[in-house]
Formats: structure tokens, C-alpha cells, sequence
């Protein structure tokens, strides 16, 4: 399991993927970032809610839970 | 359905559905095929986006955007939300816990294209809000061609032969992918520092990395070609305006960013391959 940080407050925990591919993720978590909470961010819509939708489009492989 | 009335999480879920490259008219095709279209997984643009603190509320006279760009199929979106001084207490708010977005028009990059590139623009209907919400879809700046021009083994070892017919074996080092998309994100940060330093065509590193088949991502990108200039003519980069505070910016200088991202996300996808096939 491997938890990054997005911008300091929400961690993203992430199972099942190759180490090697967790490396990487590791030393570039901030390269490639997924802009949904970016999206839910400036357009206002509280997280509890935007959450819903994350789980739908986040790759299931990729997030497995949101702490 | 992108084009219509509705509240921001309804249309957040619709810039993940919607795809610049087919458009809307496509979704009352008889013909169309759902899997036609990218369910898109976005990554942000960092340099190009103002995404506010968290919990932080709009203040009137402030713009904020996100700027990104989709991992599977390179297609962009810049969505940019403004408030100007009528706004006395923006979305959500206890009498209006989202944006309700009304559609007041837009306009395609290219008149009567198919695809959906273009703005689209909703202002939220609620009076003490107000909102202006643009959204900029635009298609891959970089295409399939382009990135295979790059990573594929036997066009790097078909410019490589290239080079070193006119350059010798001894001043051309072997290149793999890697290090190609990375000479390659070099020249494009090279432009977005504003260098204006001329690439001669016939450099032994411009050779192996772009050849004479890269003309067209080139002129894409807003490089210009001097035929006049050293032996086999030089290429000059743009020079983009830096970001303003505010407003859409130098366009040259957002497909540059996007450019670089779309190679951070590149080699990143391809680090199997790479390794592979270096």
C-alpha cells in the first residue's frame, strides 16, 4: 500500500500495482496528477460530494479508497 | 450532454464525457458508437492553473482555473471560473448549495467542424452568484504520429543513419526513446523560457532526434524555419508572452504547456516500452 499526498490534505491509497510502478508513482507523484478534485475544487462542489463521482472516475486500479 | 442547463456536478461529470474529438453533433448519429468516445482520465496543467485554497471562498473580481489534460486520448480542457463585482455571496451557499450553470452560447474552433473543439460558456443563475463559467475543449496537440516519431526504434535508427552520413559514426551517439522525448522536452522548455536560440537543422543532435520529417510538429508548435541561416537553414523557437494574472494568455505558450505534459505523460505510459526498446 502506498499513500500520496494530493496538495497536503487528501491521501490516496493505492494497492495492488507493481513496485516498480508504485516507485515511480513515488518519486512523481505531483508530475501526473489527476485534476478531478481540481475540478471539484473550483467549481465549488463540496467533497463529501465530489467524492461520488471520484469513484466512478478515478481507474478503479489506480484508487481503491480515500482516506 | 454538455450543452444544456444544469448543476456543476452533473457538469462535471459531462467534461469527463464529453470528447472534443467527435463534438456534440456526433451523440444523434444513428451510427454512433459510445466507445468512439474517451472516458477521460485529466491530469493538471499546474503552470496554467489558479486553483484556490481549500475551503477559501471567491472574493468579486477573481478568476480561477484549471488547466488539463486527458492521459488516455491528449485531448485538453481549460476550465476557467470568474466572479465579477455583482457577486455578493457566490455558490455554494445555504440557499444554493451548487452552481446552477445556464448555457449562454459558445462557438467552435472551426465553423461547421464535427468535433467539439471550441468554448462554451453557462453564467450561474443564482442572483447573488453569477458566475461566468468558460469551458475550452480543444483536441491532442500532439497526435499518434508525432509521439511514434519519438519513441519507435526504427524511425530513431532511420535519423540516427541520417545524421551520421553527414556528421560520421564518431559524432553521433547511439539515442533510445528516453532520451529523445527528453531532447525533445528540453527544446520545448528551451521556448517556454524565451530563449529565441536558433536550432541549425543540420545540428548532429537535431538530426537524431527530429530529422527531416519533423517540419510539421515543428510549425505546429509555432517554431519558424530560416532556410537562409547556417548551411541547412536553422529553426527558431516562439517566444511566448509570460502568463497575466488573468485572461486566457499567449496561446503559443498553453500549447507548449500542454505539449510538455502530454511528453511527461508520455514517457511515464511508455517506461515499459522503454525499457524494452529503449
Amino acid at each position: 500500500m502506498l499513500i500520496l499526498k494530493y496538495r497536503d490534505e487528501i491521501h490516496v491509497l493505492i494497492t495492488g500495482r507493481p513496485s516498480h510502478e508504485k516507485e515511480r508513482m513515488k518519486a512523481e507523484p505531483f508530475e501526473v496528477r489527476y485534476a478531478q478534485l481540481d475540478f471539484a475544487r473550483v467549481l465549488g462542489i463540496p467533497l463529501s460530494k465530489s467524492l461520488q463521482l471520484l469513484q466512478v472516475l478515478i481507474p478503479s486500479h489506480v484508487l481503491t479508497d480515500i482516506d | 450532454m454538455l450543452i444544456r442547463n444544469q448543476t456543476s456536478p452533473r457538469l462535471l461529470q459531462e467534461i469527463h464525457n464529453f470528447d472534443p474529438r467527435w463534438g456534440p453533433s456526433r451523440l444523434f448519429e444513428e451510427d454512433h458508437q459510445e466507445t468512439d468516445w474517451c472516458s477521460h482520465v485529466y491530469a493538471t496543467n499546474t503552470d496554467r492553473s489558479i486553483i484556490p485554497e481549500p475551503n477559501s471562498r471567491p472574493k468579486p473580481g477573481v478568476t480561477w482555473r484549471v488547466a488539463a489534460t486527458c492521459q488516455k486520448c491528449r485531448s485538453h480542457v481549460d476550465l476557467i471560473l470568474s466572479y465579477d463585482q455583482d457577486c455578493t455571496n457566490a455558490c455554494p451557499s445555504e440557499d444554493h448549495p451548487f452552481h446552477h450553470l445556464i448555457y449562454t452560447g459558445g462557438s467552435l474552433a472551426e465553423p461547421g467542424d464535427e468535433g467539439g473543439e471550441g468554448i462554451y460558456q453557462f453564467k450561474c443563475s443564482a442572483q447573488t452568484c453569477q458566475a461566468d463559467l468558460t469551458l475550452q475543449f480543444q483536441r491532442p496537440v500532439l497526435n499518434f504520429k508525432d509521439v511514434t516519431h519519438f519513441i519507435f526504434p526504427y524511425e530513431i535508427q532511420a535519423r540516427l543513419r541520417e545524421a551520421r552520413k553527414m556528421h560520421g559514426d564518431d559524432k553521433v551517439p547511439s539515442r533510445n526513446a528516453a532520451e529523445s522525448l527528453r531532447v525533445f522536452r528540453l527544446s520545448v522548455e528551451d521556448a517556454l523560457r524565451g530563449s529565441g536560440r536558433s536550432i541549425p537543422a543540420g545540428n548532429a543532435t537535431f538530426m537524431s532526434v527530429f530529422g527531416s520529417t519533423s517540419g510539421d510538429l515543428l510549425e505546429r508548435l509555432e517554431f519558424s524555419f530560416d532556410p537562409t541561416r547556417d548551411r541547412n537553414g536553422a529553426w527558431t523557437p516562439p517566444t511566448p508572452a509570460p502568463h497575466p494574472t488573468e485572461g486566457a494568455g499567449d496561446p503559443t505558450r498553453s500549447t507548449l504547456e500542454d505539449v510538455r505534459l502530454v511528453e511527461s505523460i508520455t514517457r511515464l505510459e511508455c517506461e515499459d516500452f522503454l525499457s524494452l526498446y529503449g
